[in-house]
Formats: C-alpha cells, structure tokens, sequence
C-alpha cells in the first residue's frame, strides 16, 4: 500500500483541474479587462524598480498591497474558498500582508539599488509574476480565458510581491513582508502542480531564489 | 506486495466465493434488465446496488451553474441505471451541496441512499454537524452516518450509536481509506456494533483481504470500497493498454469495468463508489455490476495483469 511518500500532490487537493481553472476564467470575466491591464501594469511595476524613488517606490508598494487586498475578496473568499476550506486559513494573512504593504507605501523612504544580485533576482521574478506565469495555460493546453494574471489571483502576485520587496525592502520590513508570499509560493507551486501544471515549479523556483536573496542579506 | 495463496487456501476461498455468490445473487439474474446486482444490507431492508457513486473531488464544484448542472446530469444517469447509495462529507469541500441541488433538481430524495460522515475534531459536535450536513443534502437524515478517517472516532461513534437508537439515522460506520489505520480498524469492527465499514480496496491495494474483509464477513458488517481507481490514476495508467481477450468472459469491455468486476467479486464487498464526473463513465460503472463476476482464478490473473502493466 502507499505509503506517505508515494502520494502525489494530487492526492492532496480537494478540487480537479477542471473546477480550478473554471473559477479562473470566471474571475477574468467578472473583472475583465483586469487582466488585459495587469502585464502593463506589471511593466510599469519593472519601470518602477529600475527607477527607484521615494514616490515611485511608493505608489508601487501601494498597488501592491492593494492588489493583495483585493484578491483576497475577489477570489480567495468570494471563489476559492467555496472549494477549498483550508483557504479560510489563508484569508487572515492575505489580509496582514496587503496592510503591511500599504503601511511600508506611506512610511518607506527613498532606497538605493539592492546589491547587484539581489537587484537581479527581484527584477527576475517581477517578470516572472507579471509576464511569464499567465502564459502557463499554453504549457497546459488551456484556452486564453484561463490565464492567471498578477492583479486577479493570488499565485502570480506572491512572485510578483517577492521581486518588489527584496529590491524595495530593507531590514525589519523585509523580515516581515516576504514572509507569507514566501510561503503561499510554496503552497501555490505545490498545488499548481497537483493540478497537473508545471508552471508550479516556476513557482517553488522563484520561493528559493528569493530566499536566496534574502537570507545572506539578513545576516 | 504479493499475494501467494496456498493451494489449500485458494480451495477454501473458492467455496466461499461460490456460496456468497448463490447468496448474492442479484435481483435480476436472468432477466435483460440492465439494473445493477444487489448487496443485502447489514440493517436489513432492500438490497443495495452493487455500484454506488462517490463525491471525492468530482463533485467539489462550488457555485457554478454549469458545473452543478454537470453533477446533476451524472446523478441522473446514476438513478436512471438503478444506482442508490451516494457518499459524500463535509470534508469534500462543496460536494454535499452539489448532491443537494441535484437531488433538489431531480426530485431524487426518495431514490437515493443518503452516506454522509461525520469529520470534525470536536467530539460533541456529531448532531450539529450531522444537521449542517444534511441541509446542504437537503434530506431529513442520513440512511448511513460515518466516521470520517477515524476522527474523534470514540465520541463520534458513541454519538452515533445513540442517534441510530432513537432512528436518527439508519446505519452506522467508519471509514478509511489509502490503507491507513488498518490495525485500529479493525479493533473497531470488532468490538463496535458498527453497520459498514468503508476502506480501500483495488486489484492493487490488496490488505484488506488479509484481515478487514474476512473480519467484515464474519461479523455481518457491510463493506463500502472507496478508491476503486486510485482516483483515476490506475484507469488513466491502464487506458494506453489493450483490454485482454479473457475480460469478455466476465461481460467486462474496459479497464474501469474489469477492476468493479474484481472488487465486487470479493464476497465481502457490498459496493463500490467510484467517482466521476462523465454520464458514460456512471453507465459503464453500473454495467460493471452484472453478473458474471470472476471467479478466484480469474481475479487473479486480473490483479496479476494489472500489476505488470
């Protein structure tokens, strides 16, 4: 018989590929054209980051945490949750996340360029969330309609959020805002991949780069 | 792991296979009717078609009318081919609500057998949650109630004992599935007045036969056999291989209807709740459960073929 090693991630999901992707491309619909918008959005997010300044930082970190706010009405409480109960879980630090997000938007200061590698990595993975991952529904065969997109849902945005604080953040405020976007990429890559989509590994891919980047600069 | 069965043992067997199969002769032996062959119940009362209908994931649809009218279409395919028992929990995420609204729909509530489960830490929450459960089924009360993976089992079963007294609810069981907890199960059967117990049983996962289901014969109690398909891993394995000649001696035209054929051979076994989400797939599921079944000679060239492939 299996043992707890031989289960596959499937095996772990309440929910079918089918179900999941239904609720995407009901989301797109509802907020359309929100996710048309968010890879130019996302575009201007990068503009922001190689720019770095005070009010640029912070109108981005504000997108940001409203983004996080919004999708957690928009899809994990009004959508997901009706599938999946353990996303009544995720509801709370959905919510601290985007507060932390827009408290660091009206108090963060002007900050230089993170060190080079860290700087590259964070650039990486807002490409990643905004421009790279909705594509994963062509690695899917999934129609148009099913793309995730970084200002709808919530995997995408934890890349995205990755990226933004490791070049915006610094000391305390890093410690607290990677966090939870750390871990719902882990938990998000994980599922991704139960659902059959390797774009999942994408997602555990940039968890570890961002760790990465993160702890030899907390030392 | 194998299974080497001595010759004595195999002798043994056959004869109980061949005397529980004179005593679960389906209803309709020897008619054209396509209705599924029926189980006697451990509560008495009708028979329980052989093939029932799970809601792991395939039901756990949330709002959309689409996919709710999808359920509903695959539970009246499932009542129409004379299929009654359907299982669900509140752990299934929306399941129970869909089997509600297709019951609501099809205006089923008098052709269904209602297995729900108990599945909360909290051991004094059996009837509150047994009320929330059966609001969402949109029924008065269960015909089986569960212990969800052996949760708060002591409490809950205790509970339900009393609910089953005062005819709250028409039987009583526990469930596992995966092969876990068999050791503690089987306590269970034996010392509990427990009506089913539901458990994991497939031409590859094969430990139940070792201990639960003798046990389970032994003391009457019914047996109700979840991931029939490995949630479909084992079809879709199978699916790129060509069915073998020998599954028509059992009237077997596919993987899915070969492995039913298997498991409700098993003279243990009272259904099997495969789930799916496709009208074919419940018709080709009922259509397993006719007569002939193989014999024990016969399973186990199936499990052998399976387990090589």
């Amino acid at each position: 018989m299996e043992t707890l090693f031989s289960y596959h991630p499937r095996d772990l999901l309440l929910f079918s590929p089918r179900v999941y992707w239904t609720l995407v491309a009901g989301n797109n619909e509802v907020y359309w054209p929100l996710a048309l918008l968010a890879p130019v959005v996302g575009l201007w997010l990068m503009w922001t980051l190689a720019k770095l300044g005070q009010a640029r930082q912070r109108t981005g970190l504000a997108v940001l945490g409203a983004a996080w706010l919004f999708v957690t009405w928009s899809f994990l409480w009004a959508e997901y949750r009706s599938i999946n109960w353990a996303i009544t879980w995720a509801i709370g630090p959905f919510v601290l996340q985007g507060c932390l997000l827009l408290v660091l938007a009206g108090t963060a200061g002007s900050t230089s360029i993170p060190a080079r590698h860290r700087y590259l990595i964070a650039m990486m993975l807002v490409a990643w969330g905004t421009l790279i991952h909705p594509l994963g529904f062509l690695l899917d065969d999934r129609p148009l309609g099913e793309a995730d997109s970084w200002l709808l849902f919530p995997d995408p945005l934890s890349i995205t959020t990755l990226g933004v604080v490791l070049a915006i953040a610094r000391g305390r405020w890093l410690a607290l805002s990677l966090p939870i976007p750390l871990l719902w990429s882990l938990v998000g890559g994980t599922t991704l991949l139960g659902l059959g989509s390797p774009i999942g590994w994408g997602m555990l891919a940039g968890a570890g780069l961002a760790l990465a980047a993160w702890l030899p600069l907390t030392r | 792991m194998t299974h080497q069965w001595s010759r004595r043992r195999r002798r043994l067997l056959q004869a109980l296979a061949a005397g529980t199969a004179l005593t679960a002769l389906p209803v309709s032996w020897g008619r054209a009717s396509p209705s599924p062959i029926t189980r006697r119940s451990p509560t008495g009362g009708s028979g329980i078609p052989a093939v029932g209908l799970g809601t792991w994931i395939t039901f756990n649809v949330g709002d959309n009318q689409r996919l709710l009218d999808s359920c509903a279409n695959v539970m009246k395919a499932f009542f129409d081919g004379g299929g009654t028992v359907i299982d669900s929990s509140p752990m299934y995420g929306s399941s129970q609500n869909t089997v509600g609204y297709g019951l609501d729909k099809l205006d089923a509530r008098d052709r269904v057998f209602a297995a729900d489960k108990v599945w909360t830490r909290d051991g004094d929450a059996t009837r509150r949650q047994q009320r929330e459960s059966a609001d969402l089924w949109r029924v008065k009360q269960f015909d089986l109630l569960q212990v969800h993976n052996l949760v708060s089992w002591r409490e809950h079963l205790d509970t339900l004992k009393a609910m089953k007294e005062e005819g709250a609810v028409g039987s009583i069981g526990i469930t596992t599935s995966h092969g876990r907890r068999h050791r503690e199960l089987e306590q269970i059967m034996a010392s509990e007045p427990i009506d089913f117990v539901q458990l994991t049983y497939n031409p590859v996962d094969r430990e139940a036969e070792e201990r639960l289901l003798p046990l389970a014969r032994e003391k009457g109690i019914g047996v109700i056999v979840n991931r029939p398909f490995r949630q479909g891993a084992l079809t879709e394995r199978l699916a790129k291989e060509p069915l073998p000649d020998w599954a028509a001696d059992v009237g077997a035209n596919s993987w899915a209807q070969l492995i039913l054929k298997f498991i409700l051979a098993h003279p243990a076994v009272t259904c099997a709740i495969p789930a799916t989400t496709r009208v074919d797939h419940v018709r080709e599921n009922l259509a397993a459960a006719q007569a002939p079944l193989p014999d024990d000679d016969l399973r186990e060239r199936i499990s052998d073929t399976i387990r090589s492939l």
